[in-house]
């Protein structure tokens, strides 16, 4: 697995910094963090030390310490190593290499976070990205509805992760049939982790489940019901989704499968996907 | 005493699969044996309407078709409590014919698995179908696998206590079973009669049977509250009037909780 995990100077980053370490210490996945600057207009940045010239290097330094902390003393998968060096990769790229037995890249871009976030998830070809967000907004960086514009853009799965809540429960909504193996094993993670429970909640057409969604529900609960999870069905009508997603509490992650033949990839427009992240009171978690 | 019969639907759907699932991990809570039933409807196709041998030997196929759908269910489901051996396939309205059978078969219990819906109105719809409001025994409907056996006997100032203290014994016959009960409303104001004199009173009825809650609460919120407040139950107990049609806020927090509701009447 690759994990992307963007930060930003707020408390809501190292927050999910250290939910990222808890999810690599069980699946030890190959790790990029990615910090977004200003446009540079400085020409002369040779002139300057790195951490002059590229202040956020400071932020992605202590967003690693953070993460390795994390992760804990015992846990020997990525590098420890204080003294990196700062180079130029392809893209506008700047990059310090921390791998260890598994690569862990921090990286720098500027310009655009949508832009850079969505870019960099598509050069590293990562699975999840990871986005801290506040509470009752979603401003993220400089930019305002960051992670909800992040969510709908990037083509992996992201998890957008409020800050200091713990889910106790995930719901899953369910609309087709082409759930991947990935993001099964990725809810099992998350429930595992946070001690939740688990609801599936298949969505309904024209008030009727659909037989091959009816069936993956099985499917799904005999998954989760034989690792010993306890995994709870419903059903939503596809007029109430949206009032169901935005009835989540703080105590939820909403989990979307958004697969490309998902009829909820019609029903939520570009800017529903957005507005749903950005607006919610739980954590939002869109598997592709 | 003997064994109480249960007529579960044997369908190949999800809600039928979580009750026969739920029923085999209760059934030494409930003592209950399975009598599984299949109605397989007849399409509106032109077969349908003939008579004589071709309508009987197409009648018997549907039949068979439907004892083998049953069988290949119940072999799949791998079910380790008392299931009778001989299913009962009918051909004809699903309605009609369980409810016939709940008739003439005298079994103590309907069973039957329900995905539970955000949206409340299926279950209003349920209750006001021919089936609930004609069956002559209660209803268990499942919602969901819970692996919990506490059990919550609820109360709303509509409950005729009495009738529901009395079924709740009969299902329940071990004095010692953990349940709480607990008594419903949005808020405690004006209630005739108020919430702690129905749990005064279902103790009362209970302690003279030999039974005693483990724990006697008001749960005064919003239906989504109570059926959070309630999820963690394996089973609520709920006693029904059938004959009033107004929605009521108990019934819309049944509609809602995900555990699997017993509904008496």
């Amino acid at each position: 697995m690759k994990l992307l995990v963007a930060v930003d100077e707020n408390a809501y980053s190292r927050y999910a910094v250290h939910q990222a370490a808890r999810l690599a210490a069980n699946t030890w996945p190959d790790m990029v963090m990615l910090a977004i600057e200003k446009n540079r207009t400085y020409v002369d940045e040779d002139d300057l030390n790195p951490e002059e010239a590229h202040p956020k290097i400071r932020l992605l330094h202590r967003c690693r310490t953070d993460f390795l902390e994390a992760l804990g003393p015992d846990v020997d998968l990525y590098g420890r190593e204080e003294d990196l060096t700062l180079a130029h990769k392809p893209g506008k790229v700047l990059e310090e290499n921390a791998s260890g037995r598994k690569s862990f890249l921090l990286h720098l871009r500027h310009g655009d976070p949508v832009k850079a976030i969505t870019a960099e998830a598509r050069a590293e070809k990562s699975d999840l990205v990871i986005v801290g967000c506040g509470h009752h907004d979603a401003a993220w960086g400089r930019g305002s509805d960051v992670p909800g514009k992040v969510a709908d853009a990037v083509e992996c799965s992201v998890y957008i992760i409020r800050e200091n809540m713990t889910p106790s429960r995930v719901v899953c909504c369910l609309d087709h049939a082409h759930v991947s193996q990935e993001s099964l094993e990725l809810i099992n993670q998350w429930v595992t982790l946070y001690g939740a429970e688990l609801e599936v909640a298949g969505v309904l057409k024209h008030g009727d489940l659909r037989e091959n969604v009816e069936a993956k529900m099985t499917e799904v609960l005999d998954y989760y019901l034989d690792r010993g999870i306890q995994a709870r069905v419903r059903v939503v009508d596809e007029s109430s989704l949206e009032a169901f997603i935005e009835a989540g509490g703080e105590n939820d992650l909403m989990a979307l499968w958004l697969h490309h033949q998902s009829p909820l990839k019609r029903l939520f427009s570009t800017s529903k996907v957005a507005s749903l992240v950005n607006h919610a009171s739980s954590s939002m978690l869109i598997l592709r | 005493m003997d064994m109480m019969k249960a007529l579960v639907p044997v369908e190949m759907t999800l809600a039928s699969n979580v009750a026969l699932r739920y029923l085999c991990q209760k059934a030494g809570l409930l003592g209950i044996g399975v009598q599984p039933i299949h109605v397989e409807e007849p399409d509106h196709k032109p077969h349908s309407s003939e008579t004589g041998w071709i309508r009987k030997s197409w009648e018997s196929g549907l039949r068979q078709a439907g004892m083998e759908e049953v069988q290949r269910v119940l072999k799949s489901e791998k079910l380790d409590c008392f299931v009778l051996p001989n299913p009962i396939v009918r051909v004809g309205s699903r309605e009609d014919r369980i409810l016939e059978e709940l008739r003439m078969g005298g079994h103590d219990l309907f069973v039957e698995g329900e995905v539970v819906n955000f949206n409340t109105g299926e279950f209003r719809k349920r209750l006001r179908s021919k089936l609930y409001r004609q069956m002559p025994c209660p209803a268990l409907i499942v919602r969901n696998m819970i692996q919990s056996d506490r059990v919550a006997l609820m109360l709303d100032e509509k409950t005729d206590v009495e009738y529901l203290v009395a079924q709740f014994c009969k299902f329940f016959t071990d004095t010692g079973t953990d349940f709480d009960l607990c008594a419903y409303a949005m808020d405690d104001l004006h209630r005739d009669p108020h919430p702690d004199e129905l749990l005064a009173e279902a103790g009362r009825i209970l302690e003279k049977r030999g039974y005693a809650p483990a724990m006697a609460y008001t749960l005064l919120c919003g239906p989504d509250s109570a059926s959070q407040a309630l999820h963690d139950y394996g089973l609520l107990v709920a006693h029904m009037d059938r004959k009033s049609n107004r929605k009521s806020p108990l019934t819309e927090v049944l509609g809602l909780v995900s555990s699997p509701i017993l509904l008496c009447w």
